[in-house]
């Protein structure tokens, strides 16, 4: 991931509008990655992307440059992914998810590119039973691949609550991939 | 590795496709509303200085002008009128405007009870 120079913070600090179309250039997808793995809704996800950058913009004068862009891009992505999911009816699996976690599991070809629909398929059988929280601390620890400072940032948990969310979002999983026949004991 | 880890491995390896990401980077742009610019922060600052300053100002003006109305502060001892003020005809407004002439301070409120003594 490419690091926002300062000199393009300042100019958006500014004001300067092509500064900032090259930043939302830079980190839409990020954003939209996020998103669609906490909603696992595309229209939603994009809702959320254009809602996370505009409150970038009008914040952009308080932000601390001593503080990495990214880390504060994704605490006011996954704030914004929290009170939607909160909004949001329990996201239930549809019909024709479970066919394609079928087809996800086991076709082991990993260079094949795999749909959006279908990930999210895969994510809302998966997910299914996660508290939003659990489902915040596994989409960042585990998808994102971020490190648990850096969730711990993003999340305002301790490293006590980061960790015991994720060893229940990942127990949780475990259980839904037996209760499909995917693991054994 | 067993089968969870297998498959939470395959999806971490993800990364999901926008599909029109210039459509999305437009609207978002589209959507910004104008900024506040350094300076424009500082006059909106300023501004409400201003008006905090001004209030303030304001109420003590109204509490000084309500100081300078309210009676006189009656003293315990009462001072001593003269009498010839009361002539036969003068209204109430005469003797006060007499009174104020002759420098001598006396409320609204005693001159109207002299009168009532004298009737």
């Amino acid at each position: 991931m490419k690091a926002v120079s300062s000199e393009i913070i300042k100019r958006c600090q500014r004001g300067d509008k092509e500064a900032f179309r090259w930043l939302v250039q830079t980190y839409q997808r990020l954003v939209f990655s996020l998103s669609l793995k906490m909603l696992c809704d595309e229209e939603e996800a994009k809702d959320i992307v254009q809602e996370t950058f505009i409150r970038v913009w009008q914040n952009i004068g308080s932000y601390d440059p001593e503080r990495p862009f990214v880390t504060w891009l994704y605490t006011i992505a996954s704030r914004l992914c929290l009170d939607r999911l909160k909004g949001m009816k329990r996201l239930l699996p549809l019909p024709e998810d479970e066919s394609l976690l079928r087809r996800f599991a086991t076709n082991i070809d990993s260079s094949r590119t795999i749909e959006n629909r279908e990930w999210m398929a895969v994510v809302r059988m998966l997910a299914e039973g996660l508290s939003t929280k659990q489902r915040l601390v596994f989409t960042l620890c585990h998808l994102e691949e971020l490190s648990s400072e850096e969730v711990e940032e993003i999340t305002g948990m301790d490293a006590k609550q980061v960790k015991s969310n994720l060893y229940v979002a990942r127990q949780t999983i475990r259980k839904q991939l037996k209760a499909l026949g995917y693991e054994q004991d | 590795m067993n089968k969870t880890d297998e498959i939470l491995d395959r999806l971490k390896d993800w990364q999901p496709v926008i599909d029109n990401p210039d459509e999305l980077t437009d609207s978002i742009m589209a959507r910004l509303p104008e900024s506040e610019t350094r300076g424009s922060r500082w006059r909106l600052v300023a501004g409400r200085a201003l008006q905090y300053v001004s209030t303030i100002a304001a109420v003590c003006l109204i509490g000084l002008f309500l100081y300078q109305q309210s009676p006189m502060q009656k003293t315990d001892e009462e001072p001593h009128y003269n009498k010839s003020c009361f002539s036969a005809g003068s209204t109430l407004k005469d003797v006060y405007m007499r009174r104020q002439q002759q420098d001598n301070l006396i409320t609204y409120n005693q001159l109207r009870k002299m009168l009532y003594e004298k009737k």
